[in-house]
Parts: C-alpha cells; structure tokens; sequence
C-alpha cells in the first residue's frame, strides 16, 4: 500500500496509543472500585484489538439479573480524538456501526438503541451523523427465563467505519460477566449500570400519539416539524425515513418551525427519526418522531420509541 | 483569514452556481453544528442559476486532465457509453473494488470494448487519496487500463453532486445520464455485492432497454473536497 497512507496511520497509532494509556487510567479506577462493591460479577474485559483501532470498545453490564427479566448491554465506544464512527440513520457517507451479541442460550437481544448524533457537515454539503469521543450504544436483553445461576458471559463483536481526514474500517470485540441470581437482591443498583443508565436516560424522548411537544404535519412531499416556542429545531432522519432532500442545508434551522422536502418517491411517506431542539431557556431536548402519510391517514400518528 | 475565506467561497459558489440545486432561504445560522467548511453568504443570491443533477437529463459537461496529463472532455465521447468512477485510491471503499474484489476489473473486462470508463478524483490537494503521483501510483498497482482524471477544484464532483468515493454514473450515448449511484448492493469495506447495479445498467442500455434501476444510494468515503 502507499506510502502517505501508511504515515497517516502511524501518526494516528501513536495517538491512539497514548489516548488509550490515559482512558486506563481511568478505567482501572472504576476496576478497583469494582471490585470494593459487594456483588460477584466480573469487571468488563476488552480482548485484544487486531492491531490499533481508532476506537475501543467495552461492554457495560449490571452486576445481577433474575431470570426472566430484561437487562440492558451497554456497549461503550471510545473514540480517539478527532475521529467519528456513524450513526445508523441517514448520512451522505459512512456505514453505522454493527453490533453482534454472543449470549447464552435462551437470552435475546431486542433492537439497538442508538443516542442522538452530532450533525457534521462537511466541504461539498455532505452531511452525516456521527459520534465523537464517546458514545453507549444499548441493547436491551432478555434473560431467559431458565437462565442458568452463576455468571453468565456477554461477548459482543462490533465493526465500524471510523473516519477523520482518511477512513478506516475497524473491528472488535468486548466481553463481559453478569452474576444470575433466582433470588433477587434488595439493592436496585447491582441490576444497573450506573453509565448505561445515564446513557439511556439521555436517550430521545419517545413520545405518545398527539403529543404536544412536537407536532410533525406532511403535506405532499414536505414535512413541517413545529415546536411551539423552540430557538432551533433539527431533524435526523432514521434508517427507515422516506429520504430527505438536501438535509445538509435544510435540516435544521433557528426558530420553532422546520421545513424539509422529501425526495421523489412512492408513498407511502414514513416521517422517523430524532428532532433536536434547544428550548427557550437554551436547553437541548432530544425527541423521536415517527409519523406515516400515504398509506395511514395524513398527518398519521407518533408512536413511542426506544421508551421502556 | 476571515474575508479571503469569503471570497474563495464566492469563487467556489460563482464555479458551482451552474450546477448545484437549491430551493429556499439558508438559515442564518446553524444552531450546534460542527460546520467545517467556511460560511458562504454570497450563496443564496447565486442560487437561481443552478441546475439539479438528474437521471434521464443530459449529464454535466466537463474537461479534466489525467494523470499523464491527457485532457478528456466528456464532449468527444458522444456516442459511446460512459461510466464515471468517483476515485480516491486510499479509501477502503475505493480499495474493496480494486483490492480485495475484482469488481472494477470485472466490469472492464465484460465491457470494456464497447464503454469507456474513466475515473474522477475531486479530492482536494493535500487531501487522502490526492495529487497525480498517488493517483498514478494507483493505476499502475492496480493496472487500471483506464485513465484518472484529476479534479482538484472539485468543480467537476460538485457538477455531478457526488459525495462519496466510489459513486458510480453511466452516461447514455446521447449523454444523458442513465444510472447514478453505488457499484453494487453490499456496502462493507470488504465484500462483493450480489447485484452489480452499474453491470446491470450497461447490460440494459447496450440492450437497447431503459435502466431498470436508475438511482441507489451510494456508499463509501467522502469526496474530500477543497471547501
């Protein structure tokens, strides 16, 4: 391969290295304080990466579950400075991540809760959706009813695209323990991850049909998102979101009403993703939308996402 | 800093005013976005002269040179088929069809006695994947028997609005474009899709039927442009 290429990387190594000597120090901090706690389970191990990666990853668990009920994997993305992995919705390049989930028998993985990106628009108006230094990606879990007392192992393998000036695919994998227990402690905190609950706290607000928060209105091939008394407003479209045009310019805009066109298309219109706004006292919420036109009466309905 | 920033973007927005669609008033500010490249407030009043990319219209004309410095304008080639391959040799998407799979050779191979094919980088100078030493280091490693054409401006990737490195167009014999979008249908860094969408496009148009499947999405790195 080329020489440019192969200097670029090196460079990029050294970085890494270093940015990782530092995330362990933290990381065996959070080890031993661990370890200080009551409950069995082991802390997270990553396995060795093939070669430098721009990113690292962990898996976060809770210390116990019962059998039968739902826990959630956080799967942590260090990422080196500077560079961004993908968002799985609409980008003008890149590929998301990909998770892969190894499990004991009988336990089953729902689908991928993914926090809200940062908008990155770059030279050309290309504009993707990305994650920088750090993001928790969840999956929630079901523990099988006949789980097996004793530990039970969660190893996941994920592949990405991380991308700075030059882009890079990468891989790999994580695995870590959770004490199963028939009986059920009395401590709320050992079923928790006190990060991942904080990255889920943090996720989009999923809201009910007709909520007043966000009101998302199609009409023909254009969508108006209105938020009453909003400073801004910008629409991620998510992966099934009817294709939207040049978002790069129009996806987001001061004051509380956004407008977007939809690319040419058949119907039925399906209007879901992530509405960012900042409110009148400058504070960020994040919402998901999902609303149909077309095939469902117009204006269709918002559905809760990712809520519990 | 400040006003020559303005003024190459003028210049940019005055080259690509031709060619880049816009519809309505820009916001005046983007609230919480990393915006790397430098405002452009001469944008809005360029905008009624461009003209949107579109399948089935006549594609954007164009004269680059190549890496041995030989000119090619899309012009003397009417007549023939044209597939455009957006290049950057150092973008793993790029390096899957060369590298890991055969499908660029492929193609050629099937097609190349009645197509011709070019490559586009509009990666800016000093960008991934830039310059005309890279680019020809790249041809000879991958004994590309088609040449690559040289965008630095990014004029040219602009005019065909593309983002991606690779984005594939075929161009008709009348010079109207007929397919523009991703190679294939797996967009990993490493695997060969099922569906050759540019293959397919070829075999239809040199069956004298119209493209079936004219526009996907494409996948890859991005085109590095200058500003």
């Amino acid at each position: 391969m080329n020489q440019s290429r192969r200097s670029t990387t090196r460079r990029a190594e050294r970085l890494a290295a270093l940015a990782w000597l530092a995330a362990g120090g933290i990381l065996g901090g959070c080890a031993a304080h661990a370890t200080a706690a009551r409950a069995p389970a082991a802390a997270p191990v990553s396995t060795p990466q093939p070669g430098q990666t721009h990113a690292r990853v962990e898996v976060l668990l809770p210390r116990a579950v019962v059998p039968g009920s739902t826990m959630d994997v956080g799967v942590k993305f260090t990422i080196e400075k500077d560079w961004h992995l993908y968002w799985n919705g609409q980008n003008d390049s890149g590929t998301p991540i990909v998770l892969e989930l190894k499990m004991p028998a009988g336990f089953k993985a729902h689908d991928t809760l993914w926090p809200a990106p940062e908008r990155l628009v770059e030279p050309g108006e290309i504009l993707n959706h990305v994650y920088e230094r750090e993001v928790i990606l969840i999956v929630p879990v079901d523990v099988a009813n006949d789980a097996k007392v004793g530990t039970a192992e969660i190893a996941v393998e994920a592949r990405w695209l991380a991308c700075k000036s030059a882009c890079v695919p990468e891989s790999g994998g994580a695995k870590a323990s959770v004490s199963v227990s028939a009986v059920p402690f009395d401590q709320a905190a050992l079923y928790v991850h006190a990060e991942v609950a904080k990255a889920r706290a943090a996720l989009p607000i999923g809201l009910a049909k007709e909520d007043p928060r966000v009101k998302t209105t199609i009409a023909g091939r254009q969508v108006t998102i209105l938020i009453a008394g909003a400073r801004d407003v910008t629409f991620m479209p998510g992966p099934e979101c009817t294709q939207v045009k040049n978002l790069a310019e129009r996806g987001t805009t001061q004051g509380e009403r956004l407008v977007v066109d939809l690319e040419e298309g058949p119907k039925p219109i399906r209007i879901s993703g992530i509405v960012r706004v900042t409110n009148s006292e400058g504070n960020r919420a994040y919402y998901h939308i999902d609303t149909h036109a077309g095939a469902r009466p117009e204006g269709g309905q918002d559905r809760p996402a990712s809520g519990r | 800093m400040k006003q020559l920033w303005s003024l190459v973007a003028v210049g940019v927005i005055a080259m690509s005013a031709s060619v880049v669609a816009q519809e309505g008033a820009k916001p005046a500010a983007k609230p919480g976005e990393k915006q790397v490249q430098p405002a452009q407030d001469g944008k809005k009043d360029a905008k009624k002269d461009k003209v949107e990319v579109k399948v089935g219209e006549k594609a954007p004309e164009f004269s680059l040179k190549d890496t041995d410095g030989k000119e090619h304008a899309l012009s003397s080639l009417s007549g023939k088929i044209v597939v455009l391959e957006w290049f950057n040799p150092d973008c793993p998407f790029v390096q899957k069809q060369h590298e890991k799979t055969t499908t660029m050779a492929d193609l050629v191979k099937k097609y190349g006695d009645k197509v011709t094919f070019l490559a586009i980088n509009s990666n800016a100078p000093g960008s991934m994947g830039s310059g005309k030493d890279r680019n020809a280091k790249a041809k000879t490693d991958w004994k590309l028997d088609y040449p690559i054409l040289l965008d630095e401006s990014g004029e040219v990737g602009k005019a065909y609005q593309s983002k991606n490195t690779p984005t594939m167009y075929v161009i008709d014999a009348k010079g109207n474009l007929a397919y523009w979008g991703a190679i294939d249908d797996d967009s990993s860094a490493d695997k060969a899709g099922k569906t050759n969408y540019v293959g397919k496009a070829l075999d239809e148009l040199l069956a004298g039927k119209p493209v079936s499947q004219s526009k996907t999405k494409p996948y890859g790195c991005n085109v590095k442009y200058k500003n």
